[in-house]
């Protein structure tokens, strides 16, 4: 096999019937990278037999762990809503668009009616499967005007696909420059009330991070038993116009608002029955605000990071998707 | 040969592209050339038959015993 190039490989995924059950690929995602890697914590034994070095070696439990980066692209995250601690809503479809919303909740673990992931991969020709796959961070990101995702996966095992996989590509719906807009609410809760988008956001980066690890309990098998989910954290970060003092103040306060990204196509109102993104927190405070005289001709800018917190009788965060996919 | 495209996740019109085989909308058949099944061998070195064999979503009508990659 010659060398290969990173432009060859391919991600394709299927929602699982029966987490951990490898199934072969459905949808193929077109990513920007991928590091899945098998992980295991190896044993080397210390037997004192008069050497002293290790004498053995077994292998030990193990599990999967990788990020994925791509363009965030309606046609496919969904699948990866449903794949995490959440629990996700269908609605419609309105003039053929379907919505997800994806809302966090409590479980310890992907459970049904949440649905884990196989997911391959193209190396060089050279064919990966990895099953039971879960999503434990979100990182959504603006970049040179569009909208990323990257994503934290851990999964259950390894497999070896029999293959042939012959990859099949959708046309790309990004969200691009035109499609974002920011804005702030003046309360929090469960709806916060938002009025006009902000001018004043350069660069936002959403966190949301389920601190999730691979669990091996004694059994008759290597691979890890299940992906358990902890605290759940929320976070943002961006820089501002540093225009007033307004939300310094509101820093040194603690105001406590919501804040949305709505990302869609076409700059129309995510409202409307148009494929589009929209990540929302229903309650943050500010955690850092910094602001201060940067070089002789350079803009005045704060630098924010933010928190979320959970909601009373609410949701702490919502993801919504417009999409035309409809997943079953 | 014809090769349809049937997705049940995507919309009926949705445009999926193969390479080597060129673009199907989703849920229609297509007539695939035998310059195309060729230019499909010679990037995959799998004949048409053989890349699609058991796959869910992809069925061929017509098609000829398996072939070698490269052959055409």
């Amino acid at each position: 096999m010659p060398v290969g190039l990173g432009g060859g490989g391919a991600i394709g995924i299927k929602h699982e019937a029966v987490m951990g059950t490898y199934e072969d690929p459905t949808v193929w995602v077109p990513i920007l990278s991928e590091n899945f890697r098998y992980v295991e914590a190896r044993y080397f034994s210390p037997q004192l037999r008069q050497q002293v070095m290790v004498s053995d070696v077994k292998q030990g439990y193990y599990h999967i762990e990788g990020d994925i980066t791509f363009e965030v692209d309606t046609n496919f995250l969904p699948y990866f809503l449903y794949a995490s601690r959440h629990t996700v809503t269908k609605t419609g479809p309105v003039a053929g668009v379907y919505t997800y919303k994806a809302v966090p909740n409590k479980m310890a673990s992907v459970g049904a009616p949440a649905k884990s992931l196989s997911i391959a991969a193209i190396r060089n020709d050279i064919l990966f499967g990895y099953a039971g796959c879960v999503v434990g961070q979100y990182e959504f990101t603006i970049t040179d005007g569009v909208l990323r995702i990257m994503m934290n996966m851990l999964g259950l095992s390894e497999n070896t696909p029999a293959g042939p996989y012959t990859p099949s590509w959708s046309n790309p719906d990004l969200l691009g420059a035109d499609a974002h807009a920011v804005f702030v609410a003046s309360d929090f809760g469960a709806t916060p009330t938002f009025g006009a988008a902000s001018n004043d956001f350069n660069g936002f980066t959403l966190t949301i991070n389920h601190n999730a690890d691979a669990q091996n309990r004694i059994r008759k098998q290597r691979s890890a038993s299940y992906i358990a989910f902890h605290e759940t954290e929320i976070a943002f970060n961006t820089e501002l116009d540093f225009v007033d003092k307004t939300e310094y103040n509101n820093f040194v306060a603690t105001t406590q608002r919501g804040m949305k990204l709505e990302s869609t196509q076409g700059a129309v109102a995510f409202a409307a029955a148009t494929d589009g993104v929209k990540l929302q927190i229903n309650r943050f405070a500010y955690e850092t605000y910094d602001v201060s005289l940067p070089g002789l001709g350079d803009i005045v800018m704060a630098g924010a990071t933010g928190r979320g917190i959970s909601v009373a009788g609410g949701d702490a965060y919502e993801i919504h998707c417009k999409s035309t996919v409809n997943i079953v | 040969m014809k090769l349809k495209f049937d997705h049940p996740d995507f919309p009926k019109d949705h445009a999926f592209s193969i390479d080597g085989l060129g673009t199907f909308e989703n849920g229609k058949s297509r007539e695939v050339t035998e310059e195309q099944e060729a230019a499909f061998a010679g990037l995959r070195g799998l004949s048409t038959k053989e890349a699609f064999e058991g796959n869910e979503y992809v069925t061929l009508e017509g098609a000829a015993a398996s072939k070698k990659g490269g052959e055409s």
